[in-house]
């Protein structure tokens, strides 16, 4: 046993202090009694000594001295120094569980390979009565098994062959860490990578590449396809090719061309070589000739070789990109007044969203009878419809009455002074980069009642701009006419009208294209929302949800519109991670592995066992002490 | 020592209550008590024949009618007692316990009340060393007792006390006429059985009231300690103790002291006496009502 902290020690005077107490404590204590007459006649009655009770106060002097030694040695910290048990034979593994794993030569993974390898290192470490740990890095590292000896060897073998590789990438970060740990118990242990990817700087881990020299892989990496100005699609189609200097086509299909059922087919092809394994392949408007692509079903691409020799990892050899089918958006604009500014910004959204949306605008003439049903979105301005649409959403502009079913009872105009602001209300969504401060009015529509609206914007504590959402009824009421307000010429107006399509007409997906490993975000604007593919099939609570996806392949949401019975469907193509593609990769280095140096001394805790003693001998000291008072 | 028991509060309770004592006292003429002697009063005691020199006056004429005899018709008699109360003034009464005292004062007020109350004599004979001294004199009616009591709140203990000598030889011991009430704590190594004898022997009923503490009851002192005793003189006093009181020493004491209370209760009812114990921490209405009444001294 050591001590941390020797000038701890200093505290075994309390011991010194104690003897000297019971030394110069009085034997005896004066005690004034009425009489001692009881006394004198108790002694004839008083019981011989018990042997015990006589070595009580020698017990309890033993006790009180070995307290405060205990209290003095705990000041110094004591340790027991041990020399640590080091095993140079005990193997830690890590299985690298990546997609590049899955590329396979002569019928055989690497991921086999690894597995074989792994197998073999346990046989070596069993032999020499050694422990194993293998962890298994896929998207989240963790053990397998940890630390086994022999007598478990059946299970580990067991485990291993169960062990599936992932389509996702690995995480050896994290793998790392985790040997660390095993690493801190004994530092002779060995640390094995079994991967494919090349580490120029191992940083103490053993390597072993389980890839072979003829591995190759060709991939599609990524499509893309952007609406030119012209409203015609540009298709991007990112190609590589690792480990062969080979010509590479890219073969296009597109279904459902510019809206007829039929396909049109282009090819590319190119030349790669190790200075350069990923190229960008362009299909043009003009590369499709008199019948450039504005809508498509999906696109359909994939790599193919003049030698038509397969390559060794063929999952990324086929993408498919979705999306190219845009939603129609209806909008009717009807007002006794007409202005310009509701069609200006409509036709500046259908212009930045024509990725997203297909939107038709229609504006009626002042005296033209407004439809209430067939249009995604109403706006009425001044005059109001008899009953509100209940198959959209609504916007009334200074609306003269409440419509049918509106749940608002509109007042008489009110003038006020000009350039008055508004005040924020209830913080929402379709405010969103809205400062209601910055709008001004000079008159108002007073709303006098508006049961199940939430109120967004005050003047004088009278709601001015108002929402409503209850199941299939979106409305917005702004109670000012845009005429006698300034929002017309601030950015507000157009936010405003921006936050309502993306509040009230979201878009599904944020892409049709992920990778394995992501969380597909899956926004509904439609009821019964369903998502199906890669072995899943499940319906959302509500409108929105998210999915983790694991497994490569088409996905499909499904959903039930707000207005008609056709089903809403979208699609999403989930791929092998880029990076995984690229076999042949090599990282600069490995994380290094972080744990403590013991130099061979193992500093174990005492304190534990000295508090325990402690409290053991306290508590024998108080029963003493409680046995004398009795 | 100042007396917080002795006020009018104390007294007006007591209003309701009698001394009551045995009939076949003798007492003096007057008085409340009813003895066995015949008298005057009007309750009824008993008949005899007629004898020469009876007043005829009181012949019953009822009976003559029917036994054709002169029978006369006896009435009870009431008389005076006296009560003689011997109050421990010793240090052990009062000097390590102030409370000791005033209760033990106030139990010998209580009862000296209830004598004058019943239009009995009454003197407080202060037991001081060997000797008891009678400061008041012959008490009779409240406003010489009130007179007195206002002294006895002023009462010191003190130095040690022998009960026997003290009872002894105590001046008009008087005989077969009325109680005498011993208060102390009968922690002594006095003779005072003898001079309870002797009490008895001049036939007057006997009441013995211990007082004692909470700590003597049950002392929570313990380890080495020198027990002084309150009537030593100096350390050197052979009362004084060494002890090293555990828990032997504590349960040898608990014995000891239901050894006295058993050999006071014994010897009190051998003799007739009544006998209470009580202790400091109880109310002294608790005394008064409850152990006194028990003991069939009050009414």
């Amino acid at each position: 046993m050591i001590w941390l902290v020797p000038i701890g020690l200093l505290g075994l005077i309390g011991v010194v202090a104690l003897i000297v107490i019971y030394i110069i404590k009085p034997n005896y204590q004066n005690k004034t009694v009425s009489s001692t007459y009881v006394w004198r006649l108790s002694l004839k009655y008083k019981k011989r000594k018990m042997p015990v009770n006589r070595l009580q106060n020698i017990i309890q002097f033993i006790c009180q001295l070995l307290i405060l030694t205990i209290c003095g040695l705990l000041l110094a910290q004591p340790v027991l120094a041990a020399t640590e048990s080091s095993d140079p034979n005990e193997k830690v593994i890590i299985i690298d569980g990546s997609a590049s794993m899955l590329v396979s030569y002569d019928n055989e993974t690497r991921f086999q390979r690894a597995i074989e390898k792994a197998e073999e290192l346990a046989k070596e470490a069993f032999s020499n009565e050694s422990l194993v740990s293998v962890i298994f890095a896929d998207s989240y590292a963790e053990y397998l098994l940890k630390q086994v000896d022999s007598s478990e060897a059946e299970m580990l073998y067991a485990a291993l062959d169960e062990l599936e590789c992932t389509h996702g990438t690995a995480d050896i970060n994290g793998a790392i860490d985790i040997a660390s740990d095993i690493l801190d118990r004994n530092n002779d242990a060995s640390v094995y990578l079994i991967t494919a990817t090349k580490y120029l700087n191992k940083n103490k881990v053993n390597v072993i590449d389980v890839s072979h020299e003829d591995d190759w892989n060709a991939a599609v990496l990524n499509v893309t396809a952007k609406l030119n100005d012209s409203n015609y699609y540009e298709i991007a189609v990112d190609v590589g090719c690792y480990g062969e200097t080979k010509a590479v086509t890219a073969n296009l299909i597109v279904h459902g061309a510019n809206g007829k059922e039929q396909t049109v087919s282009l090819q590319r092809a190119d030349y790669f070589d190790p200075t350069e394994q990923e190229k960008r392949i362009l299909f043009t408007p003009d590369d499709f000739g008199s019948a450039p692509l504005f809508s498509y079903d999906y696109l359909e691409v994939y790599v193919s070789f003049n030698d038509s020799v397969s390559d060794s990892f063929t999952e990324d050899n086929l993408f498919f990109l979705y999306g190219g089918k845009r939603s129609t958006i209806k909008i009717q604009y009807a007002s006794s007044k007409p202005n310009l500014f509701f069609g200006g910004v409509i036709r500046t959204i259908r212009q930045n969203m024509r990725d997203k949306w297909d939107i038709e605008f229609k504006q009626l003439d002042k005296n033209e009878e407004a439809a209430t049903e067939g249009f995604d979105l109403y706006i009425f301005e001044h005059k109001m419809p008899e009953s509100i649409p209940t198959d959209g959403i609504v916007l009334l502009v200074n609306p003269e009455s409440g419509p049918k079913g509106s749940d608002i009872v509109v007042g008489e105009d009110v003038d006020v002074t000009a350039n008055s602001s508004l005040a924020s209300g209830v913080a929402h969504e379709l405010m969103q980069y809205v400062d209601s401060s910055r709008i001004t009015i000079a008159r108002y529509k007073e709303i006098l009642s508006a049961t199940g609206y939430e109120e967004l914007a005050y003047y004088n504590g009278k709601p001015v701009i108002l929402a409503k959402e209850d199941g299939g009824e979106k409305i917005v009421v702004w109670a000012f006419d845009v005429h006698y307000s300034n929002l017309i010429a601030i950015p507000d107006f157009s936010f405003m009208m921006y936050n309502l399509f993306n509040y009230f007409i979201p878009q599904t997906l944020e892409s049709n294209s992920f990778e394995i490993g992501d969380t597909v975000e899956i926004t509904g604007r439609g009821t019964n929302v369903t998502v199906s593919g890669g072995g899943v099939n499940m319906e959302l609570e509500g409108q929105s949800g998210s999915l983790l996806v694991t497994t490569p392949g088409t996905y499909t949401v499904t959903q039930r519109p707000m207005q008609g019975d056709e089903l809403i469907i979208e699609n999403f193509h989930v791929h092998i991670p880029t990076e995984e593609s690229d076999i042949t990769k090599e990282i600069e280095e490995l994380p290094i592995l972080s744990y403590e140096r013991q130099n061979g001394i193992d500093f174990r805790d005492l304190i534990l066992w000295f508090a325990i003693a402690l409290v053991a001998l306290m508590l024998v000291e108080r029963v003493i002490e409680t046995r004398k008072k009795l | 020592m100042k007396g917080t028991y002795l006020n009018d509060e104390f007294f007006s309770r007591l209003e309701t209550l009698s001394l009551e004592l045995r009939a076949n006292l003798a007492g003096f003429f007057g008085g409340k008590h009813l003895v066995r002697t015949y008298g005057q009063t009007v309750e009824f005691a008993d008949y005899r024949e007629y004898m020469l020199g009876d007043d005829i006056r009181r012949i019953d004429w009822n009976l003559y009618s029917r036994f054709e005899k002169y029978f006369l018709k006896l009435f009870t008699d009431e008389r005076q007692m006296h009560t003689q109360i011997f109050l421990d003034c010793s240090a052990s009464m009062g000097k390590n316990s102030p409370q000791k005292a005033e209760y033990a004062v106030a139990v010998a007020a209580a009862l000296g009340y209830l004598s004058v109350h019943n239009m009995d004599k009454v003197s407080f004979k202060l037991i001081k060393g060997e000797k008891s001294e009678d400061p008041f004199g012959t008490l009779v009616g409240k406003r010489a007792f009130f007179n007195a009591i206002s002294s006895l709140g002023e009462l010191e203990f003190e130095g040690e006390c022998d009960l026997r000598s003290a009872i002894i030889n105590a001046p008009n011991q008087g005989n077969n006429d009325g109680l005498t009430v011993i208060i102390s704590d009968f922690f002594t190594d006095s003779d005072w059985k003898s001079a309870v004898d002797y009490l008895c022997y001049k036939e007057r009923q006997v009441l013995l009231v211990q007082v004692i503490t909470p700590e003597e009851r049950e002392p929570l002192y313990s380890g080495r300690v020198n027990l002084l005793d309150s009537e030593a003189g100096d350390e050197l006093d052979p009362r004084n103790m060494r002890m090293n009181i555990d828990r032997s020493a504590q349960i040898a004491y608990e014995t000891a002291l239901q050894e006295i209370f058993n050999d006071l209760k014994s010897f009190a009812n051998s003799r007739e006496a009544g006998f209470v114990t009580v202790c400091t921490d109880q109310p002294i209405e608790k005394t008064l009502f409850k152990e006194l009444l028990k003991v069939g001294i009050m009414a």
